[in-house]
């Protein structure tokens, strides 16, 4: 069985679950499942049954991005159209 | 999010708002103690043959918080793993559970997830850590991620999880919604022949804290 990643090594591979998202940029794991369930953040899931892997460096900032953005006054339909241009 | 290990994040979880584990919670400083055996078991500093414990490397470095577990392991060994829960949770005086307590609490002071506070005593004051509800939320917010995810746990979510499920900790942290899907993932962790070590750990808390009921009645 495998053992919990170290932030070390979560920061230095390319791909990471919605667990080490959590992690990486503080956001609570409900906003990033409604993110992912909205279609904000794309990731890879090699079986419906296996764990969602989110390419790490595009998914922070997408991250960063949508809270600069809801501290904007952005609701979440404005965001969807923004970030689907 | 900071990089807390078991042991860490189970006493974060359970600190109250004053900084102490409830007076009545039996349960979580069985479940300290087992947690602090199980994180040096992961780390390989002690093995375990089915029966007993014993110390098989030197305490890593950044471990040292975990020093009067593995102190008593060495003095001890080979001995069981509930007697070393037993040492520390069921003792005659809290001394040997303030102890752990202490040394995990600066760890989590050093990292800031804790305030350190004094409380005064007629004979001595006593330290509090004040949990940083930031942190908690941080580490509760993972478990959440893990647990409400498809996919493989780690041994120290799968070791985590079963702790605060046998503290009464976990529940609180889901929603009546979200209890279907906890109890399937409950069932599988229970049911997947790998977690035997962290199974038998929640089993040797049962036992004692059985034992303790018995005792009082």
């Amino acid at each position: 069985m495998s053992r919990q990643r170290s932030m070390e090594a979560i920061i230095a591979s390319e791909y990471v679950t919605i667990g080490e998202l959590v992690r990486l940029t503080e956001t609570r794991y409900s906003t990033l499942k409604f993110y992912t369930e909205e279609g904000f953040l794309p990731f890879k899931q090699e079986d419906q049954k296996l764990t969602r892997r989110y390419p790490r460096e595009e998914t922070v900032k997408r991250i960063a991005y949508i809270k600069q953005m809801r501290k904007d006054g952005k609701t979440i339909p404005e965001i969807k159209t923004i970030l689907s241009k | 999010m900071k990089n807390l290990s078991l042991t860490q994040q189970y006493l974060l979880c359970v600190l109250n708002k004053n900084g102490k584990l409830p007076a009545f919670g039996l349960e979580k400083t069985l479940c300290l103690s087992a947690a602090s055996v199980l994180e040096l078991l992961m780390e390989d500093a002690l093995s375990f043959d089915g029966k007993k414990l014993t110390v098989q490397s030197p305490l890593p470095k950044e471990k040292t918080y975990l020093r009067p577990v593995y102190q008593v392991v060495e003095r001890k060994q080979p001995v069981k793993f509930e007697s070393i829960v037993e040492y520390f949770s069921l003792a005659l005086t809290d001394k040997h559970m303030n102890e752990l307590i202490d040394s995990i609490g600066t760890s989590l002071v050093q990292n800031g997830c804790v305030q350190r506070e004094e409380t005064g005593g007629l004979f001595g004051g006593r330290n509090v850590y004040i949990p940083n509800e930031v942190d908690v939320d941080s580490v509760v917010q993972s478990i959440r991620a893990e647990l409400l995810e498809d996919g493989e746990l780690s041994e120290d979510v799968v070791a985590l999880t079963m702790l605060l499920h046998k503290s009464g900790d976990l529940q609180k942290y889901f929603s009546a919604y979200e209890k279907k899907d906890l109890k399937k993932r409950l069932k599988e962790i229970k049911n997947n022949p790998q977690n035997k070590m962290i199974q038998k750990a929640v089993e040797y808390v049962d036992s004692l804290l059985c034992l303790v009921i018995v005792a009082i009645s």
